[in-house]
């Protein structure tokens, strides 16, 4: 470098330091209009108490059945919020506002003293508070500065205690899931989803607040936006769900404790998942009367047995008896087996169900439709313990189906070294045996036991159950279709299905032990019956699926502690729901 | 040099104050009382991991720099392309800025501080630079463009207009001839508002900076835009007085730090922003004054260059608070909460430390 370009940069340098001196005396200026000659104007606007934050809630998203029918909306309602700033005599203030909601001086003060706001914004002490106290308090807002009455809005269930456990509920957020959620936005008081689809989807159903910034005047009132940030909408939901077909599951439940599923093995999609006892969601919007409450927890009213409870799948689990005996070539279609009414296995004697008669030669067909003890324990016997382990994990019983729902559990596969771990015992033949009719330590859950059903109409494919159908956008009424997603294949061949197929078809033919007409349609079914350990009480299943070739359905209706001695006495429960769905959807597809 | 470490030294102390006084009265308001709060040790300690990286860099003979020059600069280029890859870069108020986790991360960006006046000091030193030649110019505006690009796509537009506005300043100190330098100027202007036109998340920014009191279809960006003017206005002439900021309870997004000044101008009024400004102004002018009597080309043109990156970076930051540049996000140098850009401007300023020592660029 030499002294010419050095001359020629301090040139430059002191030009720059001209242009940077100007561009800083420019903001000056500007500074100076905004704090003298604006000032006045900006700095009133903006003094001490004359600008608030107003934020209100956005409407959540509906959620809808298939068809339209609304199952959960929102209503308008009040809630009562505090300004502190405002307030004049904040602790007889609050206890007018105790008084009349009938909230806790206490609880209140929390309220306000946890918010975690400045002292310009307004908190929200308490929602949905009723018509009544909503009118009292309107009358003496104006004694009451910094309290305010808000329209805003609550959940509500139209259809009531209808798929209560697929909705869920809202509630207010915990103080646990405040600390875990204040980045996205939430504050105390908040309503979030608590259960079901209002949990699983709530970042969709929730939407964005609306914020306002507003110039009040002395007395706290608005009078002018300055600003707005306007509410987006939470998405409206469609669910698979066809409410007319949840009614008739609900309705053949009624008083009792179990599940009744209907799904499309096609897809995935649930067109009915109930669970008894139900509640009232409604209820937790309002508040829950303590004699409800003790009712709900004596019954387990909140438990969703469809996808949370597991039970032994009994007579059910045959199919994977079956495949499993097939499939390792222990037996094939034409081998017999001879039930003469028993089998005796280390000197212990093992009855049929249908001992002390006998069901004779067997082979698998007509061993499905007499749902023969003997025959399954014997090809439980050849199979062996292991392969019958693999076989049941193929179909998914210590795996969860994925259903879009929280809570769901897994079933459960006995293993030899589990028994001799947990419980400090050899695992006997006894064990497996009772393994291959579904009964003893294997578990299935109801939805877990549909979705087996299913991927042996699908011939090996299992569509992942879910219950939403589409999301859609509330301003652009834009669709976003749930793609139905592969979840597992059974890597069993096609052949060895058919024939269980062939066998579960004859359960409903004249001599099988669930005899079920719909109109010409080939349906195959299966019954359960299994022991709770108090005698003469079961839980009884029954499971189908139709038609046998181009199954378009799944049905499943489980009891728990069943009012049924038996499983097949199910058969016109199960003919009903079959009916309904064929009613309602049969002629678009026809029979096979 | 000791007076630019006086007024760093001044400036580090007000930013210390400014945070103790927002989140004093922040955590009162939310009805925890605290003397000290965690977010002003937190501060005091990167002030202390700051002065430690100005005497570690002030340590080293400044030559030793222009060594690794080049390897900085591609170092920086790749974090920030690192930083953009989902799951290695981590996400803030959705923008992929930081690397590391949420106590501690590295903010890449940041980094350009030192990066582009070692650039500038490596390309532009020890050659003749004539008015026919404008390679380096060129190879210089091609490295610019790559980093601006890959901070714009972060986003973060704050960090990409002062890369880029500083480096324009830097060509213009270095010599470059004017026609040559506003033509590329101009295409620079042509090519960001393609971008922004391009961009909607950037357009937004754009209209909400152009009419920031109409009802806001832009989500809240225009927001803090409002509450810095309505804070800098009722500041007034002399200030409501140290922690009497009342605007700081109001709704501010991004409060603990790239609007610290709307509260400083609210609660010490024109003449305490009129203070800071002449204190940048200052630093500027003592950093052209080394360069200036420097003989040595690389210390010349480094110093030089850091005292137009400072410049042009707190001028950006005051003038979104003022309300005459779009919204951003560029921190206050010295000054804004958050230890990246303290830790890397203290490193920055600790090679000047070692030109200050070195008799060859101090004659």
């Amino acid at each position: 470098m030499d002294k010419l370009q050095q001359a020629h940069q301090t040139r430059r340098l002191l030009a720059v330091t001209v242009l940077f001196t100007l561009l800083f005396a420019g903001i000056i200026a500007r500074l100076y209009y905004l704090q003298v000659v604006k000032g006045s104007y900006y700095a009133g606007v903006a003094d001490d108490n004359r600008l608030r934050i107003i934020s209100t809630d956005a409407p959540r998203g509906e959620i809808r059945d298939r068809n339209g029918v609304v199952l959960a909306t929102d209503v308008p309602s009040f809630d009562i919020v505090v300004t502190t700033y405002d307030l004049k005599n904040p602790e007889e203030e609050l206890t007018v506002v105790a008084q009349l909601s009938g909230i806790k001086l206490a609880t209140l003060q929390d309220v306000v003293k946890k918010a975690g706001v400045g002292p310009y914004s307004p908190i929200t002490v308490a929602r949905n508070v009723s018509k009544d106290v909503a009118l009292k308090l309107a009358e003496r807002e104006p004694d009451l500065p910094g309290i305010q009455l808000v329209m805003s809005t609550k959940r509500s269930y139209p259809l009531g205690t209808l798929a209560a456990h697929v909705l869920g509920y809202t509630g207010e957020i915990s103080e646990t899931q405040l600390q875990a959620l204040r980045a996205d936005g939430y504050v105390m008081k908040d309503t979030i989803g608590k259960d079901g689809i209002e949990l699983q989807y709530e970042s969709l159903l929730r939407g964005e607040k609306s914020e306002k910034l507003v110039e009040v005047d002395a007395e706290g009132k608005a009078i002018r936006t300055l600003q707005e940030q306007p509410a987006v909408p939470g998405q409206s939901l469609v669910l698979t769900i066809d409410s007319r077909l949840q009614k008739t599951c609900e309705d053949l439940l009624g008083n009792n404790k179990g599940a009744a599923i209907m799904m499309d093995p096609r897809n995935g999609e649930l067109l009915a998942l109930a669970s008894a006892p139900a509640f009232d969601p409604n209820k937790f919007i309002s508040g829950i009367s303590d004699q409800d409450w003790k009712t709900w927890t004596a019954q387990g009213s909140l438990f969703d047995r469809a996808i949370s409870a597991s039970f032994p799948p009994a007579s059910t689990f045959k199919v994977i008896t079956g495949t499993a005996g097939l499939e390792t070539h222990s037996i094939t279609d034409r081998s017999i087996i001879y039930c003469g009414g028993g089998l005796t296995v280390g000197g212990r004697l093992f009855k049929c169900w249908i001992w002390p008669d006998a069901h004779g030669n067997e082979d698998i067909h007509k061993a499905y439709a007499d749902s023969c003890d003997v025959y399954f324990w014997t090809v439980a016997r050849l199979v062996g313990i292991e392969s019958m382990d693999t076989y049941a994990k193929k179909f998914g019983l210590d795996k969860l189906t994925g259903i879009d729902l929280p809570g769901e559990t897994t079933g459960f596969v006995p293993t030899p070294q589990w028994k001799l771990s947990k419980l400090n015992q050899p695992w006997y033949e006894g064990d497996t045996m009772n393994m291959g009719i579904g009964q003893g330590y294997v578990l299935e859950t109801p939805i877990r036991d549909i979705s087996i059903y299913s991927s042996i109409a699908m011939n090996g494919t299992l569509w992942r159950p879910h219950l939403l159908k589409a999301s859609v956008d509330p301003v652009t009424k834009a669709e976003t279709q749930t793609v139905p997603v592969v979840q597992d294949t059974l890597g069993v061949s096609t052949n060895t299905l058919n024939i269980v197929k062939k066998g579960l078809n004859l359960v409903t033919k004249t001599g099988g032990t669930a005899r079920i007409q719909v109109g010409n349609i080939e349906i195959c079914a299966k019954t359960g019956t299994a022991e709770t350990g108090t005698p003469n009480l079961y839980h009884t299943w029954m499971v189908a699926f139709a038609p046998m070739d181009n199954p378009q359905i799944a049905v499943l209706l489980m009891y728990e502690d069943s009012p049924y001695q038996r499983s097949t006495s199910m058969a016109p429960l199960l003919r009903k729901m079959l009916a309904h769905y064929f009613d309602l959807y049969g002629g678009k597809n026809g029979s096979n | 040099m000791r007076r630019i470490l006086a007024l760093v030294a001044i400036l580090l102390c007000l930013g210390i104050l400014q945070n103790y006084s927002i989140t004093a009265s922040l955590s009162a308001a939310r009805g925890q009382f605290v003397t000290v709060t965690w977010s002003v040790v937190k501060q005091a300690l990167i002030v202390v991991v700051g002065v430690a990286a100005y005497w570690v860099c002030s340590r080293f003979k400044y030559m030793r720099w222009a060594d690794i020059a080049e390897l900085l600069t591609y170092g920086l280029g790749l974090l920030l392309v690192v930083v953009l890859i989902p799951g290695v870069g981590r996400s803030v108020n959705g923008s992929s800025r930081w690397l590391g986790t949420a106590s501690i991360g590295v903010q890449p960006s940041q980094a350009a501080v030192m990066a582009i006046p070692l650039l500038a000091a490596k390309l532009f030193s020890g050659k003749y630079l004539n008015r026919y030649d404008h390679r380096y110019y060129t190879t210089f505006l091609v490295f610019v463009l790559g980093f601006v690009g890959l901070v714009a796509i972060e986003p973060d537009f704050g960090t990409a207009f002062v890369i880029a506005g500083s480096s324009f300043g830097i060509l213009l100190v270095v010599g470059a001839p004017f026609s040559y330098w506003l033509s590329r100027v101009m295409a620079a202007g042509a090519l960001a508002a393609v971008a922004v036109s391009l961009k909607s998340s950037w357009k937004v920014r754009m209209t909400s900076f152009i009419n920031p009191l109409a009802a806001d279809k832009a989500k809240g960006v225009a927001y803090q835009l409002v509450n810095s003017m309505f804070a800098v206005a009722r500041g007034g002439v002399f200030g409501r007085g140290f922690m009497r900021s009342v605007q700081k309870f109001i709704h501010f997004p991004a409060q603990e730090n790239d609007f610290v000044f709307a509260i400083f101008a609210e609660e010490f009024g024109l003449i305490g922003v009129t203070a800071i400004l002449a204190i940048y102004l200052w630093i500027m002018v003592e950093l052209f004054r080394i360069a200036s009597r420097s003989t040595e080309p690389f210390a010349r043109i480094y110093t030089m260059s850091l005292g137009v990156f400072l410049t042009v970076q707190a001028l950006v930051n005051i003038g979104v608070v003022a309300g005459v540049l779009p919204t951003t996000g560029v921190p206050l140098p010295f000054f804004s909460q958050g230890g990246n850009h303290i830790v890397f401007e203290m490193a920055a300023l600790g090679i000047v430390g070692a030109i200050a020592r070195s008799p060859e660029a101090s004659t």
